[in-house]
């Protein structure tokens, strides 16, 4: 398979897989991440990076593994729709997987492909970030894992929970708002509906622009009922 | 019994032996590493180490925890011991992340010949000012082996 291009299709339950560098260090690639296999050696398959975050680098995996998570399908070109529009505010939402903790929610309803489902624009108040504010925005491809701890508790509550680690960040401001799981936001997209979040996930990490920096367009539309 | 049978598990050994790498990474403990490096300061309690699947691999994962009070020093303290990036607040919580996507994204611990990862996150709170560091319960630190 050398020379060949490949794309990451299968990917660990946190959402990602990763390559080591030269001096040993995973660098983590999310689904659809574009590489060119260069050589199996000694049992471990060397591949250079195409597009992502990690565009340029040679990393090298386990063969086996590189067998079972690299494939032939590529994502599709273009950017997937990403509609929010804003809801009721719920003061003292009961979080069950948050241990029945009372939390202030802004919610608003998500649809991405045929998916539906229900989003918190914003948790917290009176600090730094407020509901996001009507209007279009581009969806950057992920980042990077995000540590487990913020999010593998809610698997104790919805057991089909994956790819919880894979975040997309939202193009405003200084790019720590993302759509992501959970029931805390802050400012972000917050989804709510966990069982959902595997088809979201993947209906955003399946597309891809042009220079394969971004997967979606999101819309929001509609006022919060509490903005601040 | 014949020597014969011995062949297929010879042939194991040898196999092993042959494989770059592989004696040492054939059974790594899971254990306290940051005390096995020498250097677990008192403020970083060690909870426990487990074996568990990280970005698609098996790994070896010791976890620490440590006071939000005493979280600052721990947090520059493994900075200039393993160049772990400085914690950033993303919605929302506190977690270790690169300063670009080029960046290494955790800090980096060579111990026995491997490299161990190091990260610490705060895990999900509403607390988004550093200031209020101490009002967080406690934040956890993480040392990774990868073995494969």
């Amino acid at each position: 398979m050398a020379g060949q291009i490949r794309y990451i299709n299968e990917v660990g339950s946190d959402g990602w897989v990763a390559g080591a560098d030269a001096s040993g260090v995973r660098i983590p690639l999310c689904k659809y991440t574009k590489v060119e296999v260069r050589e199996t050696r000694n049992h471990r398959t060397q591949f250079q990076v195409l597009d992502g975050p990690r565009k340029g680098a040679v990393l090298d995996m386990d063969a086996h593994q590189a067998t079972r998570y690299f494939g032939a399908t590529p994502p599709q070109q273009g950017l997937a729709a990403l509609r929010v529009k804003y809801g009721h505010y719920q003061a003292g939402w009961v979080s069950v997987a948050r241990h029945n903790q009372l939390l202030d929610q802004q919610f608003a309803e998500l649809q991405v492909a045929d998916v539906q489902a229900t989003v918190t624009m914003n948790t917290v108040w009176g600090r730094e970030f407020t509901p996001l504010p009507a209007g279009s925005y581009k969806v950057f491809a992920p980042d990077g894992p995000h540590d487990r701890n913020m999010t593998a508790f809610y698997r104790n509550f919805e057991s089909t929970l994956s790819s919880d680690q894979l975040w997309f960040p939202i193009d405003v401001g200084n790019r720590s708002r993302y759509v992501h799981v959970g029931n805390v936001s802050e400012g972000c997209v917050t989804v709510a509906s966990l069982d959902k979040w595997a088809r979201i996930c993947e209906a955003l990490v399946s597309h891809r622009s042009t220079d394969g920096r971004y997967v979606a367009t999101l819309t929001v539309t509609g006022a919060p009922e509490r903005s601040r | 019994m014949s020597g014969s049978r011995w062949l297929p598990l010879a042939a194991f050994a040898l196999a092993l032996w042959a494989t770059p790498g592989r004696p040492q990474d054939a059974a790594p403990a899971c254990g306290d590493f940051l005390a096995k490096a020498a250097w677990r300061p008192a403020t970083l309690q060690f909870v426990d180490c487990e074996k568990l699947e990280i970005y698609g691999a098996p790994a070896l994962r010791a976890h620490y925890r440590t006071s939000g009070a005493d979280a600052a020093a721990v947090e520059a303290l493994l900075s200039a011991r393993t160049h772990m990036p400085p914690l950033r607040f993303n919605c929302c919580g506190w977690e270790t992340a690169p300063a670009s996507p080029k960046s290494p994204p955790a800090g980096r611990l060579a111990l026995d010949g491997a490299i161990y990862e190091v990260s610490m996150t705060s895990g999900e709170t509403p607390v988004n000012a550093r200031a209020q560091w101490p009002t967080i319960e406690e934040f956890q630190v993480y040392v990774t082996r990868f073995l494969e």
